[in-house]
């Protein structure tokens, strides 16, 4: 929801490779995906989305922390707007790396993140995902939401909820 | 969007020019409303339509069963649960006379999703859909979002508000794929009589559109206004999306489960869509949705004899109240004029809200030309509707102009 509503007719920047699960909604949005390398030189930009996933697409790990540092900076001066992609994040909480992409200096403003319960155990099936972020972007994704579902189911979300309130994760 | 401003305290409502600069269209209007709503602890909501009844117990069990035992945890097809995909198609079969096979039903996350996924798979840029007037303006986005282009059709308070085929008729031109009907409607209460629609059917045919009938509200129909399925006339299966859910027959909003019904080919597009988009719907909700579809049926005749009940309640005291309506044939909602008072619609609602705290949405949340109308719910216990209905007067009576 939130690549189909932010990435509408945007150049798009993406580290190394699309990700399957990216890659649908970035084509209905009409996206220009433009690839680079966040250790090489990066795109110069006055615009556009920076879609991070929460895993490095070339390494399968987090990000160094030097890494999302930079990428910030980048993001910051090229007025881009993040999508990051954190839903396995939680997984890595307390290991180098392990914070959200929005933690880092300039980057809340412009950062929508976006989590879910896919890898909670137990909770696959009850199909809750979230976005947080700056208030103009979380109700950009949320027309859309709308447009497409309405809402979650309610059972889900006390499940989840629940899963929360005794942090199961 | 937020509609709290910052001269705004909470539980203080905004100006009404504030409003409008947050009410971009329908959609945002009306979750504008609902959200200064929720600020006002003792509002009546008679807004949207989401159903005030319990879920049936057996469908409650159901679910609960389903999380005791684990198959709530098990992420469910894309398609749907093949139980719930058999129990659906056999419905179809035994109540709307469709005939198909559970490979040509589609489980979605509430009818929207179904109504969004079609609009992307149907529509190609350029593409015109006629859509009734007054229309149900969460098909706007769907519709925009697959580059088609909406043709409002007319239709009448004095005719009730249904859908006639030469209407229909009279809007089609060249680039013409599709007829929406929503039957009973939304936001109308209007219902399509069987021989109209057999006339549509007709038309389809003979101008080889594509027909996609929201019947999510099939269950309450007014007599002697009846339901017909459209896809259950002779030519109408292939050419025909039917979409449906368990979300208003059995007061289960909250659960998200709709679904379709079209030729299996097409539904297999939707699932690709489906796949990259929301997913699967949730499978608890999908194990609550079949026990409602094969649970025991007597729950909808309690059902329409509340909403009945209620209806009748609330024509009267619009009656004493000076407006008019087109007579509700189905659904539950009333489409009010208030021109008599000398207020236009939005006005009236912001007031209602602010001085009355009763929740109305106005009629330019379905249609731009509707200023003098209301879309009245009525999914109250009787005893809060005629406490509602006590609050409008009061807010008439001190604003009312003609």
């Amino acid at each position: 929801v939130a690549l189909r509503a932010l990435a509408a007719g945007q150049t798009v920047y993406v580290p190394h490779t699309v990700l399957p699960e990216h890659q649908t909604a970035l084509e209905f949005a009409g996206a220009h995906v433009t690839l680079f390398d966040p250790l090489g030189d990066l795109p110069v930009s006055n615009g556009g989305l920076l879609v991070l996933p929460a895993l490095d697409p070339s390494t399968g790990q987090r990000f160094s922390v030097e890494t999302l540092q930079r990428l910030a900076l980048w993001a910051a001066e090229s007025d881009l707007t993040v999508v990051a992609d954190e839903i396995d994040l939680l997984l890595l909480r307390g290991e180098a790396g392990g914070q959200p992409f929005a933690a880092q200096p300039g980057m809340a403003e412009r950062t929508l993140t976006l989590g879910g319960f896919a890898e909670t155990p137990g909770l696959a099936a009850w199909k809750v995902a979230w976005f947080a972020g700056p208030p103009a972007l979380v109700a950009q994704a949320r027309t859309l939401k709308q447009a497409m579902t309405i809402c979650t189911p309610a059972a889900s979300q006390y499940a989840a909820l629940g899963a929360l309130e005794e942090d199961v994760i | 969007m937020t509609v709290q401003s910052n001269s705004a305290l909470p539980g203080e409502i905004v100006s009404l020019d504030e409003l409008r600069a947050v009410a971009q269209d329908g959609t945002q209007l009306r979750y504008a409303l609902m959200e200064l709503a929720d600020q006002i602890p003792d509002a009546i909501a008679l807004g949207r339509g989401d159903p005030d009844l319990d879920a049936p117990p057996h469908v409650i069990a159901a679910a609960q069963a389903a999380v005791r035992d684990g198959r709530a945890d098990q992420l469910a097809p894309i398609l749907g649960l093949p139980d719930l995909r058999e129990a659906i198609a056999e419905k179809l079969q035994r109540e709307n006379g469709i005939s198909g096979s559970a490979d040509g039903v589609l489980v979605t996350n509430g009818g929207q999703e179904g109504l969004y996924l079609v609009m992307q798979a149907l529509l190609d840029p350029g593409d015109e859909i006629l859509v009734p007037d007054p229309r149900y303006s969460s098909y706007d986005q769907a519709i925009a979002q697959a580059g088609g282009r909406m043709v409002l059709v007319p239709t009448e308070p004095a005719e009730n508000f249904e859908l006639r085929a030469d209407a229909l008729e009279a809007a089609i031109t060249p680039a013409t794929k599709a007829i929406l009907l929503i039957s009973p409607n939304n936001p109308t209460a209007g219902v399509i009589s069987p021989a109209n629609l057999r006339a549509i059917a007709e038309l389809a045919v003979a101008r080889d559109l594509i027909v996609i009938s929201d019947e999510i509200y099939e269950k309450h129909v007014y007599p002697p206004s009846q339901h017909l399925s459209i896809a259950s006339l002779p030519g109408m299966a292939e050419r025909t999306i039917t979409l449906n859910g368990v979300s208003k027959a059995y007061a289960m909003t909250g659960w998200r489960v709709g679904y379709l019904t079209a030729h299996p080919e097409f539904i297999r597009v939707l699932a690709g869509i489906k796949a990259a988009t929301a997913g699967p719907v949730a499978a608890v909700s999908q194990y609550a949705a079949l026990a409602a579809l094969t649970g025991p049926q007597d729950v909808l005749e309690e059902y329409f004899a509340i909403y009945s009940r209620r209806r009748q309640v609330m024509l009267d005291a619009l009656d004493a109240l000076g407006l008019t309506y087109g007579a509700p044939q189905g659904g539950y909602f009333i489409y009010t004029n208030v021109s008599s008072t000398g207020l236009g619609a939005f006005e009236l609602c912001y007031l209602l809200l602010k001085e009355g705290h009763v929740l109305i949405f106005p009629g330019t949340a379905f249609g731009e030309k509707w200023i003098d109308w209301l879309r009245i719910s009525y999914l109250q216990p009787e005893e809060t509707l005629r406490e509602a209905l006590a609050r409008m007067k009061t807010v008439l009576d001190r604003h009312r102009t003609a």
